[in-house]
């Protein structure tokens, strides 16, 4: 079987970092403020069900990825039309991740660069990943989660003289409403975005459970989410962190011990960009493989150049200035993906149990 | 701009897009053939200042237009 394969380890790291993403340091929750750190809690709670859905039907048709499930449960052509919807869907994901990157580098780093510029670059270096293949990019997860773990737990160390624990009251002053509500942007925003993972851990070497692999990425990024939430709020205070667009980098820039250690915000761009990078090359990967079954065609390689391309011109046209990025991000984006991450999946597995236990599917088949 | 773009759409389609018309992988070469056009055209409008409508707004007028905000 010459099939490229990708640890559960690497999966794990993978599915880490594509959490991560973009939205860590946009600020998980702004709106909730001082109690954004109960909203990742709940949004993590929330995610859970959501995710056992991917996972079950992962191993209900083991080593078949998203697009195959809807061949064999939809049939043929409904099957493909549905296969559109998660064509566009991480098309339009990877684009606004990579316009996140290309507002973060013109707001903070280089605001006399064209914005293209670091956009392009960005898709050239995922565009060379997916061509590489998904063992590349499994690869590079196991190498870029330690440094980024590590630079957290470095800042971590550093902003301790900054913390004021008087920043964190009143609790839940403007009661459960914005909480709940910002729950469920969290929800929307990283975590059932892993919707993607059911196209890349077809690729999975499933010696260990599929649902073990959803569950401890889901529970690594739960800790680094609430701990960092937790760290923005305790030092920067909820009202600025509403008002900021990247509280974690205003954060650590206020790091200055003994004027000797400051200006170590690069280290927050440094994984800004990695997490980004494994972001952007996860969707296009995805958005590959969708193009290529739905033409079927042979490898998804001969057209991973024009796909990254699309993605970043797309990224590029897409909003007009960071506020309307701000506003598609946590007003629309939400409710607008809700059907790809919720009500897609939900209408698959029914389906697929309801054939399954009336013999029209055989179930567990590896391929 | 513009020049930049042609030249580097033409690198494009000397590396892309040829080979794959030797080997005569006809799918591959129809898909990449269009998507080709179709960031051609993107590209080429960008580079002369064209503003392109953004596919989002419909996105963001339906989803308002649902929930009434």
């Amino acid at each position: 079987m010459n099939k490229e394969m990708i640890t559960s380890k690497q999966g794990v790291y993978l599915l880490t970092l594509f959490m991560i993403g973009s939205n860590l340091f946009m600020g998980l929750a702004p709106s909730a403020k001082s109690d954004a750190w109960i909203a990742a809690l709940v949004g993590t709670l929330m995610a859970v069900p959501i995710i056992f859905i991917y996972s079950r039907l992962l191993s209900l048709f083991k080593g078949m990825d998203i697009f195959d499930i809807l061949n064999v449960v939809f049939g043929n052509v409904l099957g493909k039309i549905v296969a559109l919807a998660y064509i566009w869907y991480p098309l339009h994901l990877g684009a606004m991740v990579i316009r996140d990157l290309g507002e973060f580098l013109n707001t903070v780093a280089m605001p006399e660069t064209p914005m293209l510029l670091p956009m392009l670059f960005m898709g050239f270096l995922s565009i060379w990943a997916v061509m590489a293949g998904v063992e590349i990019l499994g690869r590079c997860s196991k190498i870029f989660f330690p440094i980024v773990v590590i630079i957290m737990f470095i800042t971590t160390l550093l902003v301790i003289p900054y913390l004021n624990f008087a920043n964190l009251k009143p609790v839940m002053y403007n009661g459960i409403g914005p909480v709940l509500n910002s729950a469920f942007d969290i929800f929307s925003f990283p975590l059932a975005e892993t919707v993607l993972f059911m196209a890349v851990f077809s690729a999975l070497k499933t010696d260990k459970s599929i649902y073990r692999v959803y569950y401890s990425g889901l529970l690594i990024f739960a800790a680094i989410g609430v701990l960092l939430t937790l760290r923005n709020i305790i030092v920067l205070g909820g009202d600025l962190i509403g008002g900021v667009n990247f509280p974690l980098y205003v954060e650590v820039s206020r790091i200055s011990i003994g004027e000797f250690i400051q200006r170590i915000e690069v280290s927050v761009a440094t994984t800004f960009v990695i997490t980004d990078f494994i972001k952007v090359s996860v969707c296009l990967y995805v958005t590959c493989i969708g193009i290529s079954k739905l033409f079927g065609l042979k490898s998804y390689r001969s057209i991973v150049v024009q796909t990254g391309l699309l993605m970043v011109l797309l990224a590029y046209i897409m909003y007009e200035n960071v506020m309307d990025m701000v506003y598609f991000a946590f007003e629309i984006y939400a409710y607008y993906a809700l059907p790809f991450q919720v009500i897609l999946p939900v209408i698959i597995l029914v389906i697929a149990e309801i054939r399954i236990r009336t013999g029209h599917l055989p179930a567990g088949k590896r391929v | 701009m513009v020049i930049l773009v042609i030249l580097a759409y033409a690198l494009i389609i000397y590396w892309d897009l040829i080979p794959l018309y030797r080997e005569k992988l006809w799918r591959e070469f129809g898909v990449n053939l269009a998507l080709t056009l179709l960031t051609f055209a993107i590209a080429l409008l960008i580079s002369v200042d064209v503003a392109i409508p953004s596919p989002i707004n419909p996105i963001k007028r339906l989803v308002i237009s649902i929930l009434g905000k």
